[in-house]
């Protein structure tokens, strides 16, 4: 057990007695984010149902390769749910458990009796975890954590996600009751499969802009605030952990706190961008995209979306900013809606955008049937005869407008799908030159050599990261006007560099021939519920 | 060996489309069956542009067939899109991405105009055809089959001819047009696809719809035996199926005749079949009103209701109530609300509805800072008393007031401390009589003014009541007419976007936006509708003209009965009025005598 948890566990302890907090620093485990202890309390009590279902005393059997139990500890927990003590149990004490340890449900039942009598202590949760499981998460640690400093937190979250879902598909790491999060890790592997959520996360980095902002959540708990000054650089996202000061919660009324802390952050970190959340808001949302079977129902999938934009519009509520962006003023949105433009983020309409985007997509993209989408830095040139820069491809299996299947296409298989076409149209004579786009060739090749795709879409990573960088952070700094951003975005839509789509669906080319400016007015009244002023 | 006479339908499965048809085609005995290298082929497929698979053919079904003909190297393979009214076949072709694949198949798109060319129609040289339907639920067929696809021969403006002209009935002009083709040419191969189905309420509706997955492809060469085995497959009494029917009471086909070879054992799991009653399809604030709706009315009504539930889904928040009125004599909405009229029939039968004029021109009551103008509603009885007396609730205060104040003054007299002095007390007394009499007086002007009120208000709603006898109407600008005998396609949309502000229905007019490019949406003339207007205003005008002539000799007498009536009342007031002054102040100035 390292220092840090011992640290939390005294803390909670102490606690747990004096019903006050001493407010040591300490390290979220296996994460190496700086943080402190009270806030970690609440943090954990917020976060642990997502990850184990229920706060309560645990117990936590870790086994060798042939399944033999080599430690067992009990973690006790304080009426609230968070551990203050580990209790090492001699493994030889331990009933014997004949069942095979994948009856978890059969060796949970067996402990919890024999707990109950020999500590009398009432467990709710039993963990089984296999020791090249502990082994394999410290090593991943210690590859990214140097010196305290943690090189590639996204890429390691990825790594952490798939030894768990491994384990849990060996049938090695297991929990009683489920633990939520793996249970969705491992459904949503098994479902598309052939992926890592490495390779996800690591996308992900590449596309994320490089910025500096805050990041504040509020735990249940009135003066429980975690604040964090997130620095995203090209080789690494740094967390820097700033405490709040005790005056501020002992001067103001509860519900201007989050006003003065975002004010007090802005000043103290010099950003333009701060955040703040509330935590069960949050966690919220997550439960409801966890707790979602496979294959996903439209149904559901629009209920989440819908739940998101509501998340989104209701700023001021589960978030808020500081400061905010032009398009929050009521005085400037007047002018913005008397030149036609129904922007007004607070008025989303989260209830029909789902709906309609799914109607206008499923009715001009072939969304039952396959689509193959290319991502790279530039769209193929067939002339060129130099080397094509790197691709990747994506056969997306759609039904009724959602994905059934993902698979992935690598380099290689595009590159040479690719070639081919370039060998076929050098057997052309010159005034017989394939006067065909160049996504509609691949389309034919790639549907006769793998399998038939009804459409494709090629985006270059170049609009991935600017799209990502403008809705993320463009759009909500306040010295930019938002309705600019949308119309960049749409620009880039138009650009057959950045994006291209082949059958060029009516929908498309509307968005390639209209002006953006116009085509943004003619679609913010169907983003926005009217009845403004 | 002995050959079996019955009509051989397929049932193919596969791990996809191709897979599908492969299977469906071998089970049938290969294509080569059907066609030859000296083959003039034509394709039809069905076209709901813009929607793409499952509502439009499977774009890899129709590419495997293709590759299959293309292996047995026919002369030349012609591709008709089955497109629906207003559409442009090519333009709704490429953005599919269809004109790709024929192109790649060395295939040829053939319009209607070709193929039924005056002067040389294609059609004559057309040695073998192939229908591919993609199947899908429909509200008067329950399911599209080859026979629903077949009608899509004719071309779109030739479909409706005799149903516009009321010469035949939808259903039967669909039948009849499908037995007179199947006389000049029968086609060689029907392929009912069924890998994707779509459920719900068919394309127009897409965000009712759900696409599943059958994996099916039903093949034959006779066209009543494939539909007859779909229609079974998933449910359905083949009967339901117009077409089948019809081949049925002719004896041209009973179950017995069929031959099934089928790759899957049991019938498909019940389907979410369309909407088929208007009034049940629901969308915010909208009422339908239907009369007499024939069966090709029925159907154009109920296209025009699944495309407004989707493109007005949010923006019909923003009408507040609204109408439908459809068929022959519909009843007459006593509604204050935008009344659409669909179709010719609607139009024609409800020319002297209600509904189309506004009836009574109220004078509004304004409520200009505190001072209410103009009469509103007239009134009788208890209610005219009630608004009397809310009229006068303001003086009456001013009586308590008043009563208030001086009773006030007057007792802070009758408490100042009791003197003996004779002048004092005489002061006091003087003093208290100087106040009753301004209170009696003021209270009396007060009661004039509540009975002038009275009485003028009684004459109003009098006057009112008579004038309102008289016919002022006038043209109700919240009546849309959709014209159409029904109204096609989606021409009915181009109406409702000037009928409504574009703000309003911002869904549907990016829809309009963007299905200009191959659809060609009726051109909607202003000036001609804004001189309908005025004449129909005009008409309304002379009709109250006429009506009101009789009438209004006979109101001006009693208008003028009421308006003697009126003034008389109101002198007799005044004369009363100044009366009791003159009484109040005598009595006042006797009672000061007696006190001196």
């Amino acid at each position: 057990m390292n220092d840090d948890w011992i640290r939390i566990l005294n803390s909670a302890q102490g606690f747990t007695i004096n019903k006050k907090f001493i407010n040591l620093g300490t390290k979220i485990p296996l994460l190496s984010i700086d943080i402190d202890t009270k806030p970690f309390y609440f943090l954990w009590l917020e976060l642990y149902p997502l990850l184990m279902n229920s706060n309560s005393n645990s117990i936590e059997l870790i086994v060798d390769d042939n399944d033999k139990v080599n430690n067992c500890i009990l973690h006790k927990s304080n009426k609230d749910g968070m551990y203050t003590e580990a209790i090492k149990i001699e493994v030889d004490t331990l009933p014997n458990l004949t069942t095979s340890l994948r009856n978890v449900g059969e060796i949970y039942n067996i402990l919890r009796v024999w707990v109950k009598k020999t500590n009398n202590i009432d467990i709710g949760n039993l963990r089984i975890i296999p020791l090249t499981f502990i082994n394999d998460i410290v090593s991943i640690h210690e590859k990214y954590v140097k010196n305290g400093i943690n090189n590639d937190f996204l890429k390691m979250i990825g790594e952490y996600f798939d030894v768990i879902v491994n384990n849990r598909n060996q049938q090695v790491l297991l929990c009683y009751p489920p633990s939520p999060l793996f249970e969705f890790l491992t459904k949503f592997y098994k479902y598309f499969e052939n992926f890592s959520y490495y390779d996800i996360m690591k996308a992900f980095r590449r596309y994320l802009p490089k910025s500096k902002m805050t990041v504040t959540f509020r735990l249940k708990e009135d003066s429980a605030f975690l604040s964090y000054f997130i620095n995203i650089t090209k080789s690494r996202i740094t967390f820097q952990y700033v405490p709040i000061p005790d005056y501020i919660f002992s001067k103001i009324s509860s519900n201007k706190i989050e006003e003065i802390i975002l004010k007090f952050l802005t000043k103290d970190c010099k950003t333009k961008l701060n955040l703040i959340f509330q935590l069960d808001d949050i966690i919220e949302l997550i439960f409801e995209v966890i707790q979602s079977q496979f294959p996903l129902q439209k149904e559901r999938f629009l209920l989440i979306e819908e739940k998101f934009l509501n998340f989104y519009r209701s700023i001021g509520i589960p978030w808020d900013m500081d400061p905010k962006p032009y398009i929050y003023n009521n005085n400037f949105r007047f002018w913005i809606y008397f030149l036609g433009f129904y922007i007004n983020p607070r008025k989303l309409s989260f209830w029909s955008i789902p709906t309609l985007l799914q109607s206008f997509l499923s009715m001009f993209f072939n969304l039952s049937g396959n689509i193959l989408l290319i991502t790279g830095k530039k769209l193929p040139n067939l002339i060129d005869t130099q080397k094509i820069d790197k691709l990747n491809g994506f056969n997306v299996s759609m039904n009724d407008g959602m994905v059934e299947k993902i698979q992935y296409i690598n380099d290689n298989e595009l590159q040479n799908i690719l070639s081919t076409i370039k060998n076929k149209n050098l057997g052309h004579s010159k005034g017989d030159i394939n006067k065909k786009s160049i996504l509609s060739q691949i389309r034919t090749e790639f549907s006769n050599e793998k399998s038939f795709v009804s459409s494709i879409i090629w985006i270059s990573d170049d609009m991935i990261s600017k799209i990502v960088n403008i809705l993320l952070i463009d759009f909500h700094q306040s010295n930019r006007f938002s309705g600019r951003k949308l119309v960049r975005i749409l620009r880039l839509f138009r650009k057959n560099k950045h994006f291209s789509v082949f059958p060029e669906n009516p929908l498309y080319r509307r968005v390639k021939m209209q002006n953006s400016l116009q085509f943004l007015k003619s679609i913010t009244p169907i983003l926005t519920d009217l009845h403004e002023f | 060996m002995i050959t079996d006479s019955r009509e051989l339908v397929v049932i193919a499965v596969g791990s996809n489309a191709t897979e599908s048809l492969n299977n469906g085609l071998n089970l049938l005995g290969g294509l080569s069956k059907f066609l030859s290298k000296e083959d003039n082929v034509l394709i039809l497929i069905d076209l709901q542009c813009p929607f793409t698979c499952p509502s439009s053919v499977n774009q890899e079904t129709f590419s495997a067939l293709l590759g299959n003909i293309k292996l047995i190297g026919v002369k030349k393979v012609q591709i008709l899109p089955g497109v629906m009214w207003g559409i442009d076949q090519k333009k709704a072709l490429d953005s599919l991405g269809l004109g790709d694949i024929i192109q790649n198949y060395d295939a040829t798109l053939i319009t209607y105009e070709e193929l039924y060319k005056f002067s040389a129609p294609l059609i004559d040289e057309v040695t073998k055809i192939i229908c591919l339907s993609q199947i899908r639920t429909e509200p008067l067929w329950k399911l599209t089959g080859s026979s629903y696809l077949m009608w899509y021969f004719n071309p779109p403006n030739k479909r409706w001819k005799n149903i516009s002209n009321y010469k035949n009935k939808y259903e039967d002009e669909r039948v009849q047009y499908v037995f007179e083709f199947l006389e000049r040419k029968i086609p060689t191969l029907y392929i009912n696809d069924c890998y994707f189905l779509l459920t719900g309420n068919g394309p127009f509706a897409w965000n009712t719809t759900k696409s599943v997955k059958t994996k099916r492809i039903f093949l034959s060469n006779n066209i009543m035996a494939v539909d007859w085995v779909t229609y079974e497959h998933f449910g359905l009494d083949p009967i339901k199926n117009l077409f089948i029917r019809k081949a049925s009471e002719l004896n041209l086909i009973d179950k017995k005749s069929i031959n099934l070879n089928s790759q899957v054992q049991s019938t498909y799991p019940s389907l979410k079949f369309p909407e088929t009653e208007p009034s049940n399809i629901n969308l915010e604030g909208l009422t339908i009103f239907s009369g007499e709706l024939n069966s090709g009315e029925r159907y154009a009504l109920l296209q025009f209701l699944f495309m407004i539930k989707n493109l007005l889904f949010k923006d019909s928040l923003n009408f507040g109530k609204w109408a439908i009125i459809a068929g022959k004599n519909p009843p007459d909405p006593e509604i204050d609300c935008d009344i659409i009229v669909f179709g010719d029939s609607a139009i024609k039968s409800s020319k002297k509805y209600k509904f189309r004029t506004i009836t009574e021109k109220r004078s509004e009551i304004i409520n200009l800072m505190g001072f209410e103008i103009g009469v509103g509603e007239t009134l009788e009885g208890d209610e005219l008393e009630k608004a009397i007396l809310i009229q006068q609730r303001k003086i009456r205060q001013k009586i308590e007031k008043t009563r208030k104040k001086y009773g006030e003054l007057i007792a802070t007299i009758n408490n100042l401390v009791q003197t003996s002095d004779e002048e004092a007390k005489s002061d006091k007394e003087e003093t208290k009589l100087k106040l009753q009499m301004r209170m009696d007086l003021k209270i009396n002007k007060y009661q004039y003014k509540i009975e002038k009120l009275r009485i003028n208000i009684i004459a109003k709603h009098k006057k009112q009541a008579i004038k309102n006898k008289l016919l002022d109407l006038d043209l109700n600008e919240r009546v849309l007419e959709i014209p159409g005998n029904p109204p096609l396609g989606w021409d009915p949309l181009v109406y409702l976007t000037h009928f409504w502000q574009n703000k309003q229905i911002s869904t549907l007019n990016l829809f309009i936006q963007i299905s200009r490019e191959y659809y060609t949406f009726p051109k909607y003339n202003k000036s001609k509708i804004r001189a309908n207007m005025k004449s129909e205003r005009k008409k309304i005008e002379k009709r109250d003209k006429e009506k009101n002539r009789q009438l209004k000799s006979k109101n001006k007498s009693e208008l003028n009965i009421i308006e003697n009536e009126l003034k008389s009342n109101l002198k007799n007031l005044e004369l009363n009025f100044k009366k009791n002054t003159k009484r109040i102040k005598k009595k006042h100035i006797r009672e000061g005598g007696k006190n001196e």
